[in-house]
């Protein structure tokens, strides 16, 4: 012991022993492994689900029915929110957190690397029966991604196959929740505190919270709607003496947690990139975190502002109101914060980059739209009109989505060893910007004119904002193709990334050689305060 | 983690193996108790507006994560320790089931890597698996590091 | 301010010529309650100039012209949002703007390395808070107002079915009700674009519901299936209609006119194709109205006593087909395998008539098979049974007399 050298244990490079083939990805306890699979895993769902919507946008391109009668395009708007929510969205910031958390803290795997690859492998299960349910009879579950009883106890076959995709994908959620805590709790290099872990790392440990405290209730209110479809129970029948009132309630009890399940994950990928791109670290770190807490305690009281056209008492109504308001505040310390990292920087205006700032501008339009939504008044007259399917594609595309997009391209080199093709990049995010504001901007003019969501066809008066908005969506669509094609060509070569492609990125993961060794951090690293 | 540390004549080693752990006890019950007042308030609320089966499936997630906290709380003190000294290679487990205490000759002792990768000490006929929660590198280096130490001890 | 406005300019929106395309784009004589609304509409408006084929089309970018008091305070309520978030989008993007144009690498700027600052983040944290407090008074005001539906003058309920609505005039007494269904009156030629579409296209009904102007009106609703949503945007009035309770809203119409709104709740296939149309008209004439309601009222129950044609009852038996059952077992009887079953040679309908009497009369429990007989006069069952039990493979050659389905309320 006195006078001890300590050996670093070498990289061993790419030469391990571990198994090859479809058998690796199969049976992969690696959460590099299991990150690529869910990064890869919901781009085909993003696919499939874009593609409904592709539909979706075909049938209102025009008044009258032209493509799909009314009962398949009710199926097609029910798919296309369920599928891109827990099939595209959730798995690929899950994807994220596979390759990242580990990586940016130091740790050699997640803490639990068998329970990681059953979380994913139940993802292919569930989506074949949500996808399958297309071909049952009388076509797939159509009453809407938010299930409200009776209506969806009215369906058929393809309504307990959505139920019982939900319950897998919950449980896959719980699952990579929990070894996300733990491995967050645990796993940090010795001398990473809480206060110095990268901002993305904190986000996910509150949405792994956030996932554990609100998707059991969503297993639970599918399971009682199962039990009043078959068992006889009459949980949400009034003629039983249930609520259906009180479905809305439990549902929307899960279902505001979850938008910031989607969104929180988003905040710390541009927190992650805007500091590497302006070359300066990020502004009012502390206040980001306590800021993502506050969010994400609030999240849990709002629920009852997506229920205000139910008819609740006056006082209800004005407590919900009060409290979404609320939620502008740390969500503006956040956007303030982003705009200070930026001010007096280096800037330069990669692709991810790109993706950040098109992030703060487009989330923001989303957050103006959700404030303007809070107003109970304003709310009543906007409730289920497209200014809501507006509002929640402006957090969700250009908020979920886009961060991904963004983050997909800051992490690539690491990811592949090889650098993206910065030209196909910049063509994808103008085009995607482009393409998006095009379909979802004129949706606001469209919901304050008075046009209800999920119609499959509408009066005459809002036909040129629908053509515009098909044509948007038809493009933002193709171009879509562009980003798989910079992602497979990045795969498959490229000019050699090096360790450290972006001079401004200063987390853990850049320490690493790209691609990062199949098991990163054999040793600790060496922890240097983060924050002065 | 792996620590690998060569005393002072290079013949003997002590190489000790703990999983990584970045918080103690009361770190994990503060998790818990955190997140229990938060747990029974959502259930309890459900349960008046007469949605009881919430109550249930917010426990059995509140498990899982105790659970998990547990398993990490139960091998946090775990270690395998491989101590060469004189003409002995002690080799001591601890986990939360079992102590292991295995004494080898240093001269008769071989190191063995199976074509997996897994790491294994060989005498008079038994195999003994060492170094089973090392990462692949990490085995390499315990190995090589095992080997020479024990090849310069027999001299 | 438009308060007084005549009905044809209050329908603008509703009525725009947008099917037609004019060769000059139109002058656009709307007067909406705030003219700096107006700035900021032309301003979007412009956005889209960009496109010159869409160009020439009327464009409703804002909330529709209100015609009641609370949908005014919702319209100038939503102006002011406007107005504060276009203010913050100042705040926040010029000098997002500036640090995106001045502090670049490509122009030499050195990146200084400030990471914090407290009495920044304080003030940034408590500024927004007042200006939600400012934000949250009027809103407070509206709700509180929007929520009074005491002393109505007038009570109507009105109850959601799948996909019609029904409106009940509550009276002194109840003999004194006046109930009738108000259903789509599109024609399906329209829908499939077999005919030209009208300018109330999908907004246009049967039976309009008829209130007095300058009178509170109060609703309650309910529903006899699923969720529905009673929701006239030109009255800032949404709500929702659920099945086993009663919940009321009001509103009281300023000027006289025709009113178009659509259900504002996913239920079903026919969710797009339930509208709902209100016509406000002077107190005089609604009780001239009502008066004809009533003599009407009583014919229908003379008619029901009578015994008709085959051939009479299948030719209204078609209408009211039409209007309650082809959305979902479709025109050609045909359902949609899976979801809705077939008319056309099903045992049920081809067979005794007591049994298909049943099924339309109480409806199938836990399907979107309503109970019609809650519905629908005897006559109409009695019409609809007819041309079922003798259309596409049903030849079963009987008619169905109202009397039949009398029989079954005792």
């Amino acid at each position: 012991m006195e006078a001890a050298t300590t050996h670093d244990a070498p990289h061993a490079g790419t030469h391990e022993a571990h198994p090859r083939g479809l058998l690796r990805w199969l049976s992969s306890t690696n959460h590099k492994d299991i990150g690529t699979l869910y990064l890869w895993f919901s781009l085909l769902m993003f696919f499939f689900a874009g593609s409904l919507a592709m539909l979706v946008r075909a049938e209102l391109f025009q008044p009258g029915l032209q493509i799909v009668q009314p009962e398949v395009f009710n199926q097609l708007t029910t798919m296309h929110g369920l599928i891109m929510i827990f099939g595209a969205i959730m798995p690929a910031f899950v994807g994220f957190a596979n390759w990242q958390v580990p990586l940016m803290i130091g740790a050699p795997d997640m803490a639990f690397p068998r329970l990681n690859n059953w979380s994913f492998w139940l993802l292919p299960a569930a989506a074949t029966l949500l996808v399958g349910s297309f071909f049952a009879p009388g076509g797939a579950a159509a009453g809407g991604w938010t299930m409200y009883p009776p209506l969806y106890i009215q369906g058929g076959i393809a309504y307990d196959m959505t139920i019982l995709a939900i319950h897998i994908l919950g449980i896959s959620s719980v699952m990579g929740a929990i070894n996300i805590i733990v491995t967050i709790l645990n796993l940090r290099a010795p001398g990473m505190t809480l206060m110095q872990m990268p901002l993305f790392v904190w986000t996910w440990l509150i949405t792994a919270y956030l996932l554990v405290a609100v998707m059991p209730v969503l297993a639970c209110v599918i399971t009682m709607l199962l039990t009043d479809r078959h068992f006889g129970t009459h949980f949400f029948n009034a003629a039983g003496g249930g609520d259906p009132v009180m479905f809305q309630h439990i549902f929307w009890f899960f279902g505001h947690p979850e938008v910031y399940i989607m969104i929180l994950p988003a905040f710390g990928i541009v927190s992650t990139i805007l500091p590497t791109f302006a070359r300066k670290p990020l502004f009012g770190y502390t206040s980001m975190v306590w800021a993502v807490a506050s969010i994400a305690f609030l999240s849990f009281i709002v629920w009852a502002h997506h229920m205000f056209t139910t008819g609740m008492p006056a006082g209800g109504q004005l407590f919900f109101m009060y409290t979404t308001m609320l939620i502008a505040v740390p969500t503006g310390v956040k956007v303030f914060n982003w705009v200070a990292t930026l001010w007096r920087g280096a800037l330069t205006f990669e692709t991810p980059m790109l993706f950040a700032l098109a992030f703060i501008c487009l989330f923001t339009i989303g957050g103006f739209s959700g404030l303007v939504l809070a107003l109970v008044p304003v709310d009543i007259q906007l409730q289920d009109t497209y200014y809501v399917v507006a509002h929640f594609h402006y957090v969700l595309f250009s908020g979920a989505a886009m961060s991904i997009m963004g983050g997909v391209y800051y992490w690539l080199p690491k990811w592949t060893g090889h650098m993206y093709d910065e030209r196909l990049g910049k063509l994808h995010f103008w085009l995607t910007t482009i393409a998006f504001n095009l379909t979802f901007f004129p949706m606001h003019f469209l919901g304050l004119a008075g046009m209800p969501r999920r119609i499959p066809d509408y009066a005459l008066q809002f036909a040129q904002f629908n053509m515009i908005s098909s044509l948007g969506a038809f493009l933002l669509g193709a171009s879509q193709l562009i980003f798989l094609l910079a992602v497979v060509k990045c795969i498959r070569g490229g000019r050699a990334a090096g360790d450290r492609p972006w001079d401004g990125a200063d987390t853990l993961e850049w320490t690493l050689s790209s691609p990062p060794p199949y098991h990163s951090f054999a040793t600790p690293p060496a922890i240097a305060p983060l924050h002065k | 983690m792996v620590d690998i540390v060569s005393a002072a004549p290079a013949t003997a080693l002590r190489i000790t193996v703990r999983p990584n752990s970045a918080v103690n006890g009361r770190w994990r019950l503060f998790v818990l108790v955190l997140l229990l007042p938060l747990f029974s308030a959502i259930g309890a609320g459900f349960v008046l507006l007469g949605a009881w089966p919430v109550a249930p499936c917010l426990a059995l997630a509140l498990g899982g994560l105790w659970l998990g906290l547990r398993q990490v709380e139960r091998h946090a003190g775990d270690f395998e320790r491989i101590v060469l000294c004189d003409d002995r290679l002690l080799v001591d487990r601890h986990d939360p089931r079992h102590d292991e205490h295995l004494e080898f000759n240093s001269l008769w002792v071989q190191v063995v890597t199976h074509g997996d990768g897994t790491l294994a000490l060989r005498s008079h006929g038994c195999e003994f698996p060492v170094g089973n929660d090392l990462t692949e590198s990490e085995r390499v280096a315990v190995g090589r590091e095992l080997r020479s130490t024990l090849a310069r001890a027999r001299f | 301010m438009s308060a007084h406005l005549p009905p044809a300019r209050l329908l603008r929106h509703r009525l725009s010529p947008a099917r037609v395309r004019p060769a000059v784009p139109p002058v656009t004589p709307r007067t909406p309650p705030a003219t700096r609304a107006e700035s900021l509409r032309a301003a979007l408006g412009a956005l889209y100039a960009l496109l010159p084929a869409l160009a020439d089309a009327d464009y409703a970018i804002n909330l529709q012209t209100p015609a009641t008091g609370i949908a005014h305070d919702i319209y100038d309520l939503h102006t002011t949002i406007l107005w504060i978030c276009a203010g913050i989008v100042v705040v926040v993007f010029v000098p997002m703007l500036i640090a995106l144009v001045r502090h670049r690498k490509s122009l030499g700027h050195a990146p200084q390395q400030f990471h914090e600052h407290p009495g920044l983040e304080i003030a940034w944290t408590i500024v927004p808070v007042f200006i939600l407090i400012a934000m949250a008074w009027p809103a407070t005001q509206t709700v509180l107002a929007m929520k009074d539906t005491s002393g109505p003058d007038l009570t109507i309920k009105v109850t959601g079915h799948q996909w019609k609505w029904e409106y009940e005039y509550l009276g002194e007494r109840t003999d004194e009700n006046i109930r009738f269904i108000s259903t789509l009156a599109t024609p399906r030629a329209q829908i499939d674009n077999q005919a030209p579409k009208d300018d109330s296209y999908l907004l246009a009904v049967d039976r309009p519901l008829v209130v007095p102007t300058g009178r509170k009106i109060r609703l309650v609703l309910t529903s006899s299936d699923v969720i529905h949503a009673w929701w006239i945007p030109a009255f800032g009035v949404k709500q929702d209609a659920i099945p086993g309770f009663i919940r009321d809203t009001w509103f009281r119409v300023d000027a006289p006119g025709t009113y178009r709104g659509q259900c504002a709740e996913l239920c079903g296939v026919g969710h797009g194709f339930m509208p709902i149309v209100v016509e406000a008209v002077p107190p005089e004439r609604f009780d001239a109205w009502r008066g004809e309601q009533k003599t009407l009222l009583a014919a229908s129950a003379a008619a029901a006593g009578k015994t008709y044609a085959l051939a009479e009852l299948q030719t209204l038996g078609e209408k009211v087909y039409a209007a309650n059952c082809a959305s979902c077992h479709q025109a050609n009887g045909a359902g949609i395998p899976g979801a809705f079953p077939a008319l056309s040679g099903s045992a049920l309908v081809a067979g005794p008539k007591a049994g298909h009497l049943d099924r339309v009369f109480n409806g199938k429990p836990g399907t979107a098979m309503a109970a019609f007989g809650k519905q629908l006069s005897d006559l109409d069952l009695a019409a609809v049974l007819t041309y079922e039990r003798n259309s596409w493979n049903n030849k079963t050659g009987d008619a169905v007399q109202p009397a039949e389905v009398a029989a079954l309320r005792h």
